[in-house]
């Protein structure tokens, strides 16, 4: 989260930066400028009379001195664009990466005072229920994927696998008012109740009702042990990098260390990131002191223009450390962090592992701990960026890369398990198996991470067909109100 | 200069504390000290915010694409954070960055113990 405003910093920037590029000396300068406080800094809004034209001025400086791929942005004819977001959708690059996909899929802007909303850390609107659509065109599928404990979904027994049949009525396989699909499944606020036909796995159907409610979530969750004939096997489901995972992280690698623990397997199939700093604090729990010493967990990487000073706040451009201690996220800051000193960590992943949860496995690589990837390819996300309001609108450009200690951070298709390109990890393609819960030994995915310890050696894939139900494959997972789209498509 | 001195050693008592048996006015209460904290913004908070620890974190709401993915994956900046205290029989919120101070009206708490 950024509070200061790049506005604000702007003066500190011209004494300590020899570049002072124009896209500082255009913001603000808005065709229809805000008046009011910012609610989070307490300052009036910078905006004053300006044109559209500024405003397309702004970005074209702001792309040109700040995106990573500036040199590959096509030439666009701004008078062409009646909108300042029309002008800022082509101002990215359009190459492609090596397997076809876009290179820059994450260019995005929003409203600001919709990027601006807060609220107590992991707490959000809902059931507590995190939906797994493993198709959102008819004959569509919504499954649970997990929930959060003591949450209105908890309650109603809404557990892994039980899959949605109708919502409110509505049929969710084939029915035509995807608005009321989506309205019940994904409530915008508080205290919105709707009923639901479910499927558990034993095949049983029953009706529940959900009332939606300010639901906290817990981002560490099912930490135990696991008994097997070469010691014991450690495992957490990891879902979110917010600030309250440094405590459970610390708590769960606290517990797993008194425990003995062999190996450890960390399931962030569902985590797309957060906290860099979390990251960097779960790398060193792993690896411990030995494995990490004298290097730095991950180095971020300006476009040439900016090689020494960090274009958007002027500061010198630095690493970001394994963190040997608490960063005062959710704990004091300070506090000396619990080790394993695994040489090898087990991690279960899916294409919802993104950006601060791929620095995880990246960053281990850097220390030379092993990373061994069962599941299904990350998102490809080693970017990242700093969010710039202007005249309303926040706009998001990837501005620097991650590498990790050896200097490597070129996955922007993703960690594919058991790959051998550069930068691949051993591992299994495993699709995420429904049927099971998280952290049940005979989850796929796990089963394969434990399979694999014992013998290095992958299951042969199952269908669809052959796990509960069909209850396999990789969907989407949504967890949050705040989704550009709607999710369950006619 | 008395008041100077009372008011120094209401802040030197102050001790980390958590809510105890909070009610709709008092979590009315702690709603409105954070609002006041934001300028303004309605800030979502659990129930039982507070009641089992004296730090309130803040963060921005967890924003995602249409893939379902975080938007902001690479959080650089830290959260905002609150610490509630008990200082000379009254629940104060104290907002880290700024050092503002909320007095909780309608709220009971207790002093954290050692290892909660």
């Amino acid at each position: 989260m950024r509070w200061i405003p790049v506005a604000v910093l702007f003066s500190i920037l011209t004494s300590c930066s020899g570049d002072d590029s124009s896209w500082r000396g255009l913001i603000g300068k808005c065709a229809n400028p805000r008046s009011g406080v910012d609610p989070i800094t307490g300052n009036g809004y910078p905006d004053e009379k300006g044109t559209l034209d500024d405003e397309k001025k702004f970005l074209k400086a702001w792309i040109d001195d700040t995106y990573l791929w500036y040199s590959e942005v096509p030439a666009a004819e701004a008078a062409q664009y009646t909108t300042a977001t029309d002008y800022f959708d082509v101002l990215k690059t359009t190459q492609k990466t090596a397997s076809g996909n876009d290179k820059d899929r994450f260019h995005f802007f929003e409203d600001t005072a919709d990027w601006e909303q807060l609220s107590q850390t992991g707490v959000q609107a809902g059931y507590g229920v995190t939906w797994a659509l493993l198709a959102t065109r008819p004959p569509r599928k919504a499954v649970a994927a997990y929930n959060e404990p003591g949450s209105p979904a908890a309650n109603q027994n809404v557990t892994r696998g039980v899959e949605v049949i109708t919502v409110d009525g509505e049929d969710v396989v084939n029915g035509t008012n995807v608005d009321k699909l989506n309205a019940g499944l994904f409530p915008a606020g508080i205290n919105e109740t709707h009923t639901f036909q479910v499927l558990d796995l034993g095949s049983t159907r029953r009706t529940v009702t959900m009332t939606s409610a300010n639901v906290t979530g817990t981002p560490v969750q099912n930490v135990h042990t696991i008994d097997t004939a070469t010691g014991k096997v450690g495992y957490m489901l990891f879902n979110d990098h917010l600030a309250t995972a440094e405590k459970g992280l610390v708590n769960a690698v606290t517990a797993l260390k008194a425990a003995g623990i062999a190996d450890l397997v960390v399931d962030i199939r569902y985590n797309g990131g957060g906290y860099l700093d979390i990251a960097s604090e779960l790398a060193y729990m792993i690896a411990g002191a030995q494995n990490t010493n004298g290097k730095i967990f991950e180095q971020t990487i300006f476009n040439d223009k900016h090689p020494s000073n960090n274009p958007v706040n002027g500061s010198l451009i630095s690493p970001t450390p394994f963190h040997t201690s608490t960063v005062g996220l959710s704990l004091s800051r300070g506090l000396a962090l619990p080790t394993l000193n695994l040489a090898k960590a087990y991690v279960l992943t899916g294409s919802g592992t993104c950006s601060a949860s791929e620095s995880l496995l990246n960053g281990l690589a850097g220390a030379n701990v092993q990373v061994i990837q069962v599941g299904s390819t990350t998102c490809g996300k080693p970017y990242g960026f700093y969010p710039e309001d202007n005249c309303g609108t926040t706009y998001f450009s990837i501005q620097f890369k991650g590498v990790n200690a050896k200097g490597f951070g070129d996955y922007s298709d993703g960690f594919v398990p058991g790959a051998t390109t550069t930068g691949s990890f051993a591992g299994c393609k495993v699709a995420d198996d429904f049927s099971h819960a998280l952290g049940d030994v005979n989850e796929a995915r796990l089963a394969a991470a434990l399979a694999y310890r014992q013998s290095a050696t992958c299951p042969t894939p199952t269908s669809s067909a052959l796990l509960s139900g069909g209850l396999s494959g990789e969907g989407r997972v949504f967890k949050s109100i705040f989704q550009t789209n709607r999710i369950l498509r006619r | 200069m008395i008041a100077i001195l009372s008011a120094a050693l209401v802040m030197a008592s102050a001790v980390p504390a958590r809510i105890v048996n909070p009610t709709p006015e008092s979590r009315a209460s702690l709603a409105a000290a954070v609002q006041a904290a934001f300028n303004g913004a309605k800030v979502p908070l659990a129930d039982d915010a507070l009641t089992a620890e004296s730090m309130l974190v803040i963060e921005r709401a967890a924003h995602r694409d249409a893939r379902g993915l975080r938007i902001q994956g690479r959080e650089l900046s830290p959260p905002e954070r609150f610490q509630l205290v008990k200082s000379g029989g009254a629940c104060v919120l104290v907002h880290e960055r700024t050092g503002r101070r909320f007095p909780l009206d309608h709220t009971d708490c207790v002093e954290v113990a050692a290892g909660e």
